[in-house]
Formats: structure tokens, C-alpha cells, sequence
């Protein structure tokens, strides 16, 4: 990496009011190319861990965005995947991309809110939770929705230590993992550093 | 396809029309004024292009089409949500622009268009219309790109929007730091002999003012 350049001008606002975009479009939602360097769920297949599909699962997904990796994983299964994303900027791409295809159902819900989602997921039987959240209480969102899903679903779980505190990573993982192996067990646990800086990516299950 | 991915996405659409918050139209109605007070014959097709993407969020259109969507039919079924004045305001502002998005009379529709802006502030911001114009409070809006984030800032950051140059600067290289921003053109820190002083008190009643009405009118 080169050094930064401090005679660089710093970054400068001007007061003008910004329509935020999502970068993502129809094409980068469908096209062929799985990104890792913007793609968690990539980046952990690339580097060795046990997250490929089957072709049958439903999924839920926490924090979907504009749904570049939702597109993708729509073409890899037949069954149902519940995208939950609480920023209207991002859930307009979402709803039209779940236009275009056929298994995505978008819920437009912040992801505390576990009655909500209870009602929409009903009878379906969910066989994979996905999180990537960037939030201070990252653990105690997957802790809510693990209730939601049973023993034998397979848990993933993509944690941003920067979103938590400034300390270092070692010192915020074992914090962390100290909360997780009160419910969970950990199955497998690696650093995505190469591709996403500061991730560090879990597979965990319910204990009880 | 099926009815529950339908019934679904249907669902979705009608909670995001909820979300939309309504101070979409004062970032509106004040960039336009910007735009007319350099410019009389300026181009408005992008300010436009940003209000139609709350009004239709999932469809992309020709400058034709849109041109046609504002002045036959508002359709309020998938966005913005208006009520029968801003409705008005809006016919009147498209009746009096060219297929080629400029205005016929640039000069008189600035003061129309000010006139539409003091109500509209005076609707949804009772208690900050008393302490500013109308302007200036859409301008510190558009600066920060939406009330809810001007809402959390401190009353220090309100008094210093506008300035960022000068505040950099000072943290850079240690020059004097500055004493306001936007808040230098407003009446009170025009006249007064200590403008540093008045600006810091009118931030600071601005900045309750602001809470006030927030939570009042657009939170939930």
C-alpha cells in the first residue's frame, strides 16, 4: 500500500443536499461474477469454509442492502429467501430486483423487531441464518433471531469488530466469543482479512 | 409468480411509502432557489430527477415522461404522499416550465417560489420559522442531507455549518478558528456589534427549536 499523501486536500462537503444511490444496479445484482472483495458470503467460500448451497435451503438474511449477494444466492437454491433490510435508499433496489425473480421476499424491517419477522417467515422452515450487520450489538441481534430458527439450521455470522469499539481485534474477539459460547457452539471461526478488513467470519449452531 | 412473494413485495412497497419523510420537499423547494438566485435561466432537470425518485422509486423514465407525470397527474400511489397546498404548489411551478426544463420567468418565480417556501416551513417548523427565515433553515437541511441527521448534531456543529474550510484549516495548521458559518447572513448577526456572540445564541435556540419540532411533527 502506498503512504498517504498529507499535502492531499482534505475531503471537503459543501452544503448541497445529497440523494444517496446505491451503487448497485439491475446489473450487478444478476450478472455472472461473484464479487469477494464486496461480497462476505464469497470471500468465506474463497478461502476454504463450509458455506456452499445445496439447492434446496430457505435463508434468512440479515441486513441485505441493495441485494448484490441476494441475487446471487437466488440463482443457487429453490427456496425462499427472506431479506431484511431497515434503509428505504437501499430497500428500493431490493424490491426491484425481488420483482425480476422469483424466490426473494423482501421485509422492509429493522432486524429487532422479531414479531414482525416471526409473522411473515410462518411455516417455512429456515435451513441457514446470515448476518452482516455493522452495529454495536451485533451479537445480540443474532442472539434474538437465533429463537426464530431450530437446532440443525446453520448459522453464519460476519462480525465488524471496528462497529463495536477502536480497541484491538484480538481483545473485542474474545470478548465477543465469550457471549457466543454461552448459547452457541462454535463450529469454525476465520478472519476474512484478505478481502474485507476487520471481518472476522463465524459458523455457529444452537446449543439447546 | 407467487402470490406470497406478491402479497410480499406489496407489503413492503406500502411500509416504505410510510418512511418518506416529508422534509424531501424543503431540500426541494431550496435547491431550486439556489439555483435561480445565480442563475435566472438555469437548468433544473436535475433537481427535478431527484423529487421524481421519491415519487416513483421503482421505474426508471425519459425526461419526456417525467415532463408529463408533473403537469397532468401527481400519482401519490408509491411515493411522496401530498397534501392538497403542496399539490397547488407543485402545478404551479411546472405550468410555468419549457419542455427543455427552464423557466419561463426565472426572476418573478423566485419570489413565488420563496413565498411557497416560508408556508411550508411554517407548517412543519412552527417553532424554527420564529427564530430564522425560511431560507437559511433549508439550506442548513440540505447541508446536513435531511432533518434527522441535523436533529442529533450539537448546537456547536450548527453554528459552524457553512465554514468547513476555515475549521479544517484551523485544525491543520493552527490558525483562528471560526466564529460562524451560514448563520453570518442572517439579520440578527448582520446587525449586532459581537456577531460571534449572536451567532453561538442563535445556535443555540436553534437547536432546541429544531428537537421540538422533530419530534412533534416527523418522528415516530
Amino acid at each position: 500500500m502506498e503512504p498517504k499523501d498529507r499535502n492531499q486536500k482534505p475531503d471537503i462537503r459543501h452544503p448541497t443536499s445529497e440523494v444517496r444511490r446505491p451503487t448497485s444496479d439491475i446489473r450487478s445484482q444478476t450478472s455472472d461474477r461473484w464479487d469477494p472483495n464486496t461480497s462476505k458470503w464469497k470471500a468465506a467460500l474463497e478461502i476454504g469454509m463450509d458455506v456452499k448451497l445445496k439447492g434446496t435451503e430457505n435463508i434468512l438474511y440479515l441486513g441485505a442492502s441493495s441485494g448484490t449477494t441476494v441475487g446471487q444466492l437466488s440463482k443457487l437454491t429453490t427456496g425462499y429467501i427472506f431479506a431484511v433490510e431497515k434503509s428505504s435508499n437501499m430497500a428500493i433496489p431490493l424490491i426491484r430486483l425481488a420483482e425480476q425473480r422469483n424466490n426473494i421476499v423482501p421485509l422492509f424491517v429493522d432486524a429487532h423487531d422479531i414479531e414482525y419477522i416471526k409473522s411473515k417467515i410462518k411455516d417455512f422452515k429456515i435451513d441457514i441464518l446470515f448476518q452482516d450487520i455493522p452495529s454495536m450489538d451485533q451479537v445480540e441481534i443474532i442472539l434474538a433471531n437465533s429463537t426464530l430458527v431450530e437446532k440443525k439450521c446453520k448459522i453464519l455470522l460476519s462480525l465488524k469488530t471496528l462497529s463495536i469499539s477502536k480497541a484491538k481485534k484480538e481483545d473485542i474477539i474474545k470478548l465477543e466469543e465469550k457471549k457466543i459460547k454461552e448459547y452457541f457452539s462454535i463450529i469454525d471461526s476465520q478472519s476474512l482479512e484478505k478481502y474485507h478488513k476487520g471481518h472476522t467470519f463465524f459458523i455457529l449452531e444452537k446449543k439447546k | 409468480m407467487d402470490e406470497f412473494v406478491n402479497s410480499s413485495i406489496i407489503e413492503a412497497k406500502e411500509r416504505i411509502k410510510q418512511s418518506i419523510s416529508k422534509d424531501v420537499i424543503i431540500i426541494f423547494f431550496t435547491r431550486l432557489l439556489e439555483d435561480l438566485k445565480k442563475n435566472p435561466n438555469s437548468d433544473v432537470f436535475g433537481r427535478v430527477m431527484e423529487i421524481y425518485y421519491f415519487f416513483k422509486p421503482y421505474k426508471k423514465a425519459n425526461k419526456t415522461e417525467i415532463y408529463d407525470f408533473f403537469t397532468s397527474k401527481l400519482d401519490q400511489s408509491e411515493g411522496l404522499i401530498l397534501d392538497e397546498y403542496e399539490k397547488k404548489y407543485f402545478q404551479i411551478i411546472f405550468s410555468e416550465i419549457n419542455p427543455n426544463y427552464k423557466f419561463k420567468n426565472g426572476q418573478i418565480m423566485k419570489g413565488r417560489i420563496k413565498g411557497m417556501l416560508d408556508k411550508i416551513t411554517l407548517k412543519y417548523l412552527p417553532n424554527t420559522s420564529k427564530i430564522t427565515n425560511s431560507y437559511i433553515i433549508g439550506k442548513l437541511i440540505c447541508s446536513m442531507g435531511g432533518l434527522a441527521n441535523l436533529v442529533i448534531k450539537p448546537s456547536s456543529t450548527i453554528q459552524l455549518i457553512g465554514s468547513e474550510k476555515s475549521l479544517f484549516r484551523h485544525k491543520r495548521i493552527n490558525s483562528k478558528p471560526p466564529k460562524y458559518g451560514l448563520l453570518y447572513y442572517t439579520e440578527e448577526v448582520q446587525k449586532s456589534k459581537n456577531k460571534g456572540k449572536t451567532a453561538r445564541q442563535i445556535a443555540n435556540k436553534l437547536s432546541i427549536a429544531i428537537k421540538q419540532d422533530y419530534y412533534h411533527n416527523f418522528a415516530r
